[in-house]
């Protein structure tokens, strides 16, 4: 049995399966073209060329994952708000303060690392932690969002 | 610090899931009213 409909190009899912299916496509092309810079550097670095080990030491400091995923918290929030479906003001309310919150948990880790010396920052215990908790907050919230558009977006005649 | 963060982490978490859950009640009231219309149609 065959889910998608090569004929028409469409998803032959029922109506929030197709949507939720949609949102994980839309969320793996995301993460894939914003980690693109640390790929191909992986890539230098799996084939040996350059000092690609400092390259990707510099990425992990500056906190490119939490970065990454505060613009597509950004992206995701505003493209919720200006679409023209209508969430209640509830939603708006929970969603919008969500988001506000893991922007400011980015921010203060920003200035962690911005006051803190190097040396210390490495012997923080919970930084990986955190970065992993944005990387999945960061997952569901977009996840979530974009099913209840594209939901909405799939309406039938 | 760490306790704060974990603290933001938690309201972050809760809110997202309240969110998740208004929206989903509000969806599905548009859904089954969808569904009535288009049953009365037919």
């Amino acid at each position: 049995m065959s889910f998608i409909n090569l004929k028409t190009f469409t998803l032959d899912f029922n109506r929030p399966l197709k949507a939720f299916f949609k949102s994980v496509l839309w969320l793996f092309f995301v993460f894939l073209c914003g980690s693109l810079p640390v790929l191909v550097i992986s890539l230098l670095h799996y084939l040996g060329i350059g000092e690609a080990d400092k390259k990707l030491e510099t990425f992990n400091h500056d906190l490119f994952w939490p970065f990454l995923c505060c613009a597509i918290i950004g992206e995701i929030s505003f493209e919720a708000f200006l679409c023209r479906i209508k969430f209640s003001k509830y939603s708006y309310l929970f969603f919008g303060m969500s988001a506000g919150v893991v922007i400011l948990i980015v921010c203060l880790f920003y200035l962690i690392f911005f006051f803190k010396r190097p040396d210390e920052i490495a012997n923080l215990p919970a930084t990986w932690i955190f970065q992993v908790i944005i990387i999945s907050y960061t997952s569901l919230y977009s996840l979530g969002v974009k099913s209840f558009m594209f939901f909405d977006e799939d309406k039938r005649p | 610090m760490t306790t704060i963060l974990y603290i933001l982490t938690a309201i972050a978490f809760i809110s997202l899931f309240i969110g998740f859950a208004i929206t989903i009640s509000d969806f599905k009231k548009r859904y089954d009213s969808e569904r009535k219309h288009l049953s009365k149609g037919i």
